[in-house]
This record gives C-alpha cells, sequence and structure tokens, in this order.
C-alpha cells in the first residue's frame, strides 16, 4: 500500500526581535510576559511594524529552496478565538505568500528524490499556553505571551514524501540548510513544529498535529500507518480527521472534528503594506549548501560520500571538519575519526554537537595525529571528555586528561634499557612460559598472545611497533 | 476551537489543495444569506460568529449585534465613494523596520489590566 505524506512545517527564525515589533525574542530563561509590548499584547491603537530581518531570513530560505518569490505579496489576518491570539486573529500569509513552487533534493527510499515545495510564508507565533489542573480536564489555562510574534516561516511540501523515514530525512536535510543559512536554531527549545498529511493510496487523507521533534515525524507517521492498515484490514473506513500526536506515548489520538470547520474569514492584513521583494530576492547571497559541501568534501579531501553526507548533514560539524589543518582534513582516519567515533559517543550519550568544546577535539585529533596517543586511548580520552562535560557541562584540556590517565605513548627506549615497555615485556615472558616455549618452536601466534599482554599491561599506552621490536629481541636473546 | 495545541499551525492549507479554494469554501459558509440579503449581515451571520467565538448571546443582543454590525458596514460604502487619486499608495511598499531590541513592558504592566493574573501569567478559561 502506497504512503503519501506531505508536510507543514514551523520553524521560528531566529532573528533578535520578533516579527511586528522590538520586543526581544530572546526569552526562554525569563519570566512569563515580560517580553511583551502593545504589540505583541494586541493592545487597541498599537500598530505592527515589519521587522527587515526576518524578511530577508525568509527570502533566503526561499531561496535555498529553489522557490520563485512573486511581484508581490502580502499579509492577512486568520481569524479565530482561541488565548494563545491576545489580538483575536494571527498575522500570517494567505493566498499572496512569499515564495512559491520549490523543491528540495534529498536521499529518498529509492535514491536521490526531489520533494517538491509548495509555498514558503511568514507568520507570527502565538502565545504559549499552560493548561492547570490535570492533563485530561484541566480546570483553567494560563497564557505567556512572550512567544507571542516571534517570527516563523512556515514551509509546506506537496505530498511527494512516501515513508516515516522519507519524512525524517526530508526534515534532517532541511533543519541543516535552514542552519546553513544562518536563520534557525534548532537547539532551541519549541523551534520547529510540524504538521503531517498522511493517507494510504486509495483513502481519505489523516491530518496529524502537534509534532514537535525531529524524531517525533518518524514515530507519528509509522503509528498512523499501521493505524490505517489496520483499520483497512478490519474493513473499516478511514475518515478524514484531525488528529494529536501525543509524544509521551508515541500515539496519535482524533480531535473533535469541529476543528475541521473552521471559518478563519481570512481578508488581507489593513494594517501592513503589502511587499515587493523579487528584485531584494535576486540580490540575497546565499552561502555553500549541503550539497554543494558535501561534494567538496568529496573532490578535495578525499572523503567518501557516505562520511561526506554526515559530515555535511550538520552545519556545525562540517565547520568543525573545514577548521581543522589541511593535512587532517584529507586523511580518511580523521573523517572516521569524526563522521563515526566523535559522532557516534556524542549519539550514544543523546547529547548534540552545540555546547560542546570542539577546540578541545581538535586538540585531541592533533595530538592523535602525532603520535602522542594511541587510537584506543584517543578514544578512551574522548569519552572521559564527553562524560565530564555530560555529568558538570565542563571538561579538563585534553592534555592534562591524558596526563592524568596516564595515557601518552610510552616509547621504547633503545635496546637493553629499562623503560616501561621493556620491564612489560620481561614481566609478560616472565608470566606466559608456555607462549615463550611455543614462540621457540616457531609459533608465530605465540607472539602475538605476548604482544597482547604487553599491550594490557602498558594500558595500550605502548606502540605495537615498539613492543614487538622489543619482544622479539628479548626472546632471542634468551635462546 | 481552532487549536488546542497551541503551536502555531495552520488547521487548513494542508498542501493537498490549493489554499484559496479552502478560502472560498470557508466563505461561502456566508453566502446563502448575502443572497437573501446583499450587502448586509444577517442574524444568522452573528448567530454563525457568536459561535466560533464560544460566545453566548441572546435574541435581543443577536439583534443588536446584527444592526450594529450593518452600520459598520455603512461606513465602508461611505468610504467606497471617495475617489482615491491614482499615485496615491503607489510606492507604500516594504515599509520595514530594523531588527533592533527596544524595551519591553514590565510585566507588571503587561498584567495590569487583567483581573486575575497568577504567577506572572494571564488567566483564561479552561480550553481544552
Ligand atoms: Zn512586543
Amino acid at each position: 500500500m502506497t504512503v503519501i505524506v506531505g508536510l507543514e512545517i514551523h520553524c521560528q527564525l531566529d532573528t533578535a526581535t520578533k516579527l511586528f515589533c522590538g520586543c526581544s525574542t530572546d526569552y526562554r530563561d525569563d519570566p512569563p510576559n515580560s517580553h511583551v509590548c502593545p504589540v505583541c499584547l494586541g493592545l487597541p491603537g498599537s500598530l505592527p511594524k515589519i521587522n527587515r530581518k526576518a524578511v530577508e531570513y525568509a527570502l533566503r530560505v526561499a531561496k535555498a529552496l529553489n522557490c520563485e518569490v512573486p511581484e508581490e505579496s502580502e499579509f492577512a489576518r486568520k481569524n479565530y478565538f482561541y488565548p494563545d491570539l491576545d489580538k483575536g486573529y494571527q498575522i500570517t500569509q494567505y493566498d499572496k505568500p512569499l515564495a512559491v513552487c520549490g523543491y528540495l533534493d534529498i536521499e529518498g527510499d529509492e535514491g536521490e528524490k526531489r520533494v517538491r515545495i509548495t509555498r514558503v510564508h511568514m507568520e507570527e507565533d502565538p502565545g504559549r499556553l499552560v493548561h492547570k489542573g490535570g492533563a485530561d480536564r484541566p480546570k483553567y489555562t494560563l497564557v505567556d505571551y512572550n512567544r507571542a510574534g516571534i517570527p516563523l516561516i512556515e514551509i509546506v511540501t506537496e505530498p511527494d514524501l512516501r515513508s516515516p523515514k522519507e519524512a525524517r530525512r526530508f526534515l534532517n536535510k532541511l533543519r541543516a540548510t535552514l542552519e546553513y543559512l544562518g536563520v534557525f536554531d534548532s537547539e532551541k527549545e519549541g523551534s520547529l513544529r510540524v504538521d503531517a498529511n498522511i493517507s494510504l493510496a486509495g483513502s481519505e487523507r489523516v491530518e496529524v498535529k502537534n509534532i514537535t521533534s525531529y524524531k517525533g515525524v518518524e514515530k507519528a507517521l509509522t503509528f498512523e500507518v499501521t493505524r490505517q492498515k489496520n483499520a483497512i484490514r478490519r474493513g473499516q473506513k478511514i475518515v478524514r480527521e484531525t488528529r494529536h500526536f501525543v509524544e509521551a506515548r508515541g500515539v496519535t489520538t482524533s480531535s473533535r472534528s469541529k476543528e475541521m470547520e473552521q471559518d478563519y474569514r481570512y481578508f488581507p492584513e489593513p494594517d501592513l503594506r503589502p511587499l515587493r521583494v523579487r528584485d531584494w530576492a535576486e540580490e540575497i547571497k546565499i552561502p555553500e549548501l549541503p550539497d554543494a559541501r558535501k561534494q567538496r568534501f568529496i573532490e578535495d579531501y578525499g572523503v567518501s560520500p557516505t562520511h561526506a553526507a554526515t559530515l555535511t548533514g550538520d552545519w556545525q560539524i562540517a565547520e568543525f571538519y573545514d577548521s581543522l589543518p589541511a593535512d587532517l582534513r584529507v586523511s580518511t582516519a580523521t573523517a572516521t575519526w569524526v563522521a563515526d567515533t566523535l559522532l557516534g559517543e556524542l549519539n550514544y550519550r543523546d547529547m548534540s554537537i552545540r555546547g560542546v568544546p570542539l577546540d578541545h577535539f581538535k586538540e585531541l585529533l592533533l595530538i592523535r595525529q602525532a603520535g602522542e596517543i594511541t587510537e584506543k586511548a584517543a578514544v578512551e580520552v574522548l569519552r572521559t571528555l564527553l562524560d565530564q562535560i555530560r555529568d558538570t557541562g565542563t571538561c579538563e584540556l585534553p592534555r592534562q586528561c591524558i596526563g592524568r590517565l596516564g595515557l601518552f605513548v610510552i616509547a621504547a627506549a633503545e635496546e637493553g634499557a629499562d623503560d616501561p615497555v621493556t620491564a612489560a615485556a620481561r614481566q609478560a615472558i616472565a608470566e606466559n612460559p608456555q607462549a615463550v616455549a611455543d614462540f621457540c618452536q616457531g609459533k608465530k601466534e605465540a607472539l602475538n598472545f605476548l604482544v597482547g599482554q604487553v599491550m594490557r599491561k602498558t594500558r595500550g599506552c605502548a606502540k605495537p611497533g615498539d613492543v614487538n621490536r622489543v619482544l622479539t629481541s628479548l626472546l632471542s636473546g634468551d635462546e | 476551537m481552532a487549536c488546542t495545541c497551541g503551536s502555531g499551525h495552520s488547521p487548513d492549507n494542508n498542501g493537498y489543495k490549493k489554499p484559496y479554494q479552502d478560502y472560498l469554501s470557508s466563505y461561502r459558509t456566508l453566502e446563502p444569506a448575502r443572497e437573501a440579503y446583499p450587502g448586509m449581515i444577517t442574524e444568522r451571520d452573528t448567530e454563525h460568529i457568536a459561535q466560533l467565538a464560544d460566545i453566548a448571546i441572546d435574541r435581543e443582543e443577536l439583534a443588536s449585534f446584527t444592526s450594529r454590525f450593518n452600520e459598520i458596514l455603512e461606513y465602508f460604502d461611505i468610504l467606497d465613494q471617495v475617489e482615491m487619486a491614482e499615485e496615491s499608495g503607489e510606492k507604500a511598499y516594504n515599509i520595514f523596520r530594523e531588527d533592533e531590541v527596544v524595551p519591553s513592558l514590565s510585566q507588571e504592566e503587561a498584567l495590569s489590566n487583567t483581573t486575575a493574573p497568577e504567577e506572572g501569567f494571564f488567566r483564561a478559561p479552561r480550553v481544552m
């Protein structure tokens, strides 16, 4: 059964002030209703004024998504009564959106795929509601308008996605693109919200609202596919409806049908003049985007396509990689270390690349590259530092950590000297007479066993080459 | 109610059909009355709007609101008669402000018009 998915994505634009007033958007750690003014509170007599930066950011998005920018666009009022809207309407765009008819290429289920973008428009975020007195049957609602008026862009796709996984990949690509453009900060809580339309071929479609995380999109859609398939199997008909995603339980629940029959009575916003920004859009420069960067990593640094996709799939990681010294960038070991080890360890801890002191990891890479620590030790240091960051928010300097853990490579001195490697080798020989005897009978595996013993005694800090040399020399002396 | 999640979505315009068609179909809910009384708001319209706003109004209010709506619409008829100079509004596009922070109201000021604030929030009736 073919699955048909279209997405509607709302992203907060990372401007300093709100869309129509000068209130700061940096509200997340502040008390409720402390970032509000007559405009964003909808007080009578106040007038909205468009933030130039917000339009510029939206145009960057339009350009990156290969959209057409119509000659004229305008804001509209969408009327509905709900406490998150202080004015009784939301200023949004309706029949004259900022941009239309674009596309974004993604890695689809069956190779490269072009997902069409229906439109990109601007609107204001509503306020935040806190329902009091029990989740199921709240007694009343508290309202914070700090979020009211934060600039949002809404990106609507055509129903071109064919699986929950594709939807997730689309979102990841979109997030990366927005972050490359410098218009969006995915780390900010609530900065992205998704509504998804999903249907099975031949059936009615269902709209799933209230998805607030990247993982949530895949979960909500997977749940819906199963629910709809089961219903059809039981001979039921899928009804066209709106459902809510309940993240905590990973399910969608039906919403009352009244919500679908709204009469929003859209009309052009009389307090704002229309926009004519097509020429401006043409002048706007946008930076190198993920696909171009991926290509550059492959061509200039010789990174494998898989690693290049991982390394450029997040702006911060791509920047980190680009900031490494030239000889490191072109080494396969570095690409593996960043794409697999670093990101794998972050993932394992459910940590994000943000808030991690990347300079430390660059230094660690340099230390490893210089052969001052072994590969194994580098991973141990990385894990230690990440644990420290997770637990305390900060971490030691790499050299400090390596010194404390005694992980610097132990160099074996010249023949006959009493260095730690030689000492460990003597100990290994004394403790394993059987292996020594085997070696003397020409069994090569016996030497490997002894090397392993020495490596263990030196906690992996000896160079295997050194260990081999010292052992061979000691054993031939014993003969 | 339009929205029980408080996230900034648009419950229509879902990418499956063009938004303008949504607009027309929602507009049509007012159409039958329009045809009967062109250019006028009927009591049925007022009732419909009250319903959307979740406001209970009685018979008397219904009549009073309806006639007041119509008075307001009559102002527009007057405005429609004013002849606009050709060039007026021509250049009035792209009116922007810069992205510079200006001080907001204090929380006390923001809440000073509400009767029952709680913990710095406005308090509204149950909506879920
Ligand atoms: Zn404001």
